[in-house]
């Protein structure tokens, strides 16, 4: 049960849980949870199905209110923010099940991503005033390129959910990239992903991460998780297994029984 | 090198084609617009030389009369507003009629009877009057939208159409009771008689009527607010709205102010409805609460899904649709079935419904556009 400590960040942490709590009723989702995220790191945060990792997220993005403990981000406190004003703040996500805007293209899709970036208020926008059109313009190009950056160009006016499914949680990353966030959440983003598509998110993971944008990511497949991150926080039921570097998760006992039950004789 | 090889498999064709998608909407708006436009002028110089004693009537069989396409060009306004929350942001609103039955009753109740509540009677004489009442009636409306919509769609959910629901209820219920005061000793609303002698408009001398004149100005006013829905449909306002109906938690995570937005889309409706039921109110020359009950509220929830949900030229197509398909069944049910009455109109009015959605389940609108395709071919 010993948590497993880095002591090796230097940089100050971006994301700071403090003894984060979620019950949903009887049932303790999530259990006391602390931990740190420094600034430019990949985090993979890892446990057996039901272990609260989506539940985390949720908290950390405002979807509900913890039942104790605060999270810190920058040095501000997010608890009792609506989930758009965390966004605001620097903090987007993708979903476990893919949630994009289903009647909306894909360039469309980016252009919402973009909502932070734009002003136009709702008279302006009725009366296409001079400035309105400068910010479309504007967006529509940047949509443009971060559509480029992903490798989606092409694909800019095809309905959002006619794509391929790897391709969709390709546009949902490139649609919380839109809004220029300082942390972002990967929901389990390689599920269901082919083997060459999982390499394709990992180069692209790390070139976010290198353009300066810090990463949490869920996810259950250990090689892909392993390979890409640069610490590790295992859950099981609610609460911190352990923490620290793929290395030293791999090796750690407790970890490999709640993965695989029982150690084997 | 990963980053590049990343993008060379998947980034198929780089397209050019691009540019030309992003000015194709506003192209067919112009179309749009200058064949509503055309379609306008031609019923309005139809009806003013009536060539060889043909006018629209007859034309139609006396199934739209120029009367009809007068009322179907107020409550295409309406029903524009109404797509923007319900079409756009997915929100229904079951009490939309009571929207426009406060603008009429506004611009009723201030041109005839202002000393009553309050203001000086020398503002009724001056022609500018009404229009400032517009205006007046729709800061109002839109207020009471304000008010009712700011608690209930922080909620997700069908909540703001128990909400409307109970609203409509309430006003037709204010407007037949008199706002609860006695009628001899304080008469606003007329009860259920209503408001009679309503003054037609005026621009200085010039007076908007007869019918032909005032079939323009609605017209221009239901074009004007088709464009302006339309350039908010193609803002940040309206990708809000839309992004919202799929996914309000998705919208949020990308820093959509969900509940601000869907507040918005509802005033904005209710200011649509007001100007539409002033617009009635002086076409009419007399209010009276009928018009505004629940039942014309559904009437326009049923127009909005019959011209086309997501659709801001839907609307006319809706309202003309469910217009003709009623006086259709009024006049000639008969001739199908001998001696039909009310009820088996009612029932036939169902049964065209049920066709129109069957055949055109995603609206009027979708299958015209598909027509216009193929002929611009």
């Amino acid at each position: 049960m010993e948590p497993v400590i880095t002591d090796s960040q230097p940089a100050p942490p971006l994301l700071v849980l403090s003894d984060l709590s979620m019950a949903f009723g009887g049932l303790v989702a999530v259990d006391r949870v602390t931990t740190r995220v420094a600034d430019g790191q990949i985090k993979g945060l890892i446990g057996p199905n039901g272990a609260g990792k989506t539940t985390v997220f949720n908290l950390v993005t405002g979807i509900y209110p913890p039942s104790g403990g605060h999270v810190e981000f920058g040095g501000e406190r997010l608890i009792g923010l609506e989930p758009h004003e965390i966004a605001a703040r620097g903090i987007t996500r993708t979903f476990q099940n893919v949630r994009l805007f289903a009647h909306m293209s894909v360039l469309e899709n980016v252009m919402v991503g973009l909502h932070l970036q734009t002003r136009a208020g709702l008279l302006a926008a009725a009366l296409r005033t001079r400035a309105t059109r400068r910010e479309e313009a504007r967006i529509h190009a940047d949509a443009r390129d971060l559509l480029d950056e992903v490798g989606l160009a092409g694909r800019a006016g095809d309905r959002a959910t006619d794509l391929p499914f790897g391709l969709q949680r390709t546009l949902e990353i490139a649609r919380a990239l839109a809004a220029r966030p300082r942390l972002l959440l990967l929901d389990e983003p390689a599920a269901g992903l082919t083997a060459p598509e999982r390499r394709r998110l990992g180069s692209l993971i790390r070139r976010i991460r290198d353009d300066g944008t810090t990463i949490v990511l869920v996810e259950h497949d250990m090689e892909f998780v392993m390979g890409l991150v640069d610490e590790l926080l295992v859950l099981d039921h609610g609460s911190v297994i352990a923490e620290g570097t793929p290395a030293e998760i791999q090796s750690d006992a407790s970890v490999i029984a709640a993965y695989l039950g029982a150690p084997e004789r | 090198m990963a980053a590049d090889s990343y993008r060379s498999d998947t980034g198929t064709t780089t397209a050019p084609a691009g540019n030309g998608k992003e000015s194709a909407p506003r192209r067919a708006t112009m179309a749009g617009v200058v064949v509503l436009v055309a379609l306008v002028l031609a019923i309005g110089l139809l009806e003013a030389f009536q060539p060889g004693g043909v006018d629209v009537s007859s034309l139609t069989g006396g199934v739209i009369t120029f009367d009809t396409t007068v009322r179907i060009g107020i409550l295409t306004i309406v029903v524009v507003g109404l797509n923007l929350l319900m079409g756009y942001a997915g929100q229904v609103s079951l009490g939309q009629a009571a929207f426009f039955g406060l603008g009429a009753y506004s611009s009723a109740i201030f041109t005839t009877r202002a000393e009553l509540v309050g203001i000086g009677s020398g503002l009724e004489g001056r022609w500018w009057w009404p229009w400032l009442v517009m205006v007046l009636g729709m800061a109002l409306t839109g207020a009471l939208a304000y008010a009712v919509g700011r608690p209930i769609l922080r909620l997700r959910g069908h909540y703001l159409a128990m909400a409307t629901l109970g609203l409509g209820v309430m006003v037709t219920i204010m407007f037949r009771e008199n706002l609860g005061l006695q009628l001899d000793t304080k008469d606003i609303t007329g009860g259920s008689d209503g408001i009679p002698g309503i003054p037609r408009l005026r621009v200085g001398t010039f007076e908007i009527w007869p019918i032909e004149r005032y079939y323009y100005l609605v017209w221009f006013l239901a074009i004007v607010g088709i464009l302006l829905a339309l350039n908010v449909v193609r803002s940040r306002s309206g990708r809000a709205l839309r992004a919202l109906h799929s996914s309000e938690l998705a919208a949020e995570t990308v820093g959509v102010d969900t509940a601000r937005f869907k507040v918005r889309a509802l005033v904005v409706s209710a200011m649509y409805a007001s100007i539409a039921g002033s617009l009635f109110a002086h076409f009419r020359v007399a209010v009276s609460p009928t018009p505004f009950d629940f039942l014309a509220s559904l009437e326009l929830v049923v127009m909005a899904a019959v011209g086309g949900m997501a659709s801001v030229w839907g609307a006319p197509f809706g309202v003309a649709a469910i217009l003709a398909i009623r006086e259709l069944v009024r006049t000639r049910l008969d001739l199908v079935i001998g001696g039909a009455g009310g009820e088996q109109e009612a029932v036939a009015f169902g049964v065209l419904l049920v066709l129109v959605m069957i055949f055109m389940p995603e609206g009027v609108v979708v299958r015209v556009k598909e027509v216009a395709r193929r002929w611009s071919r």
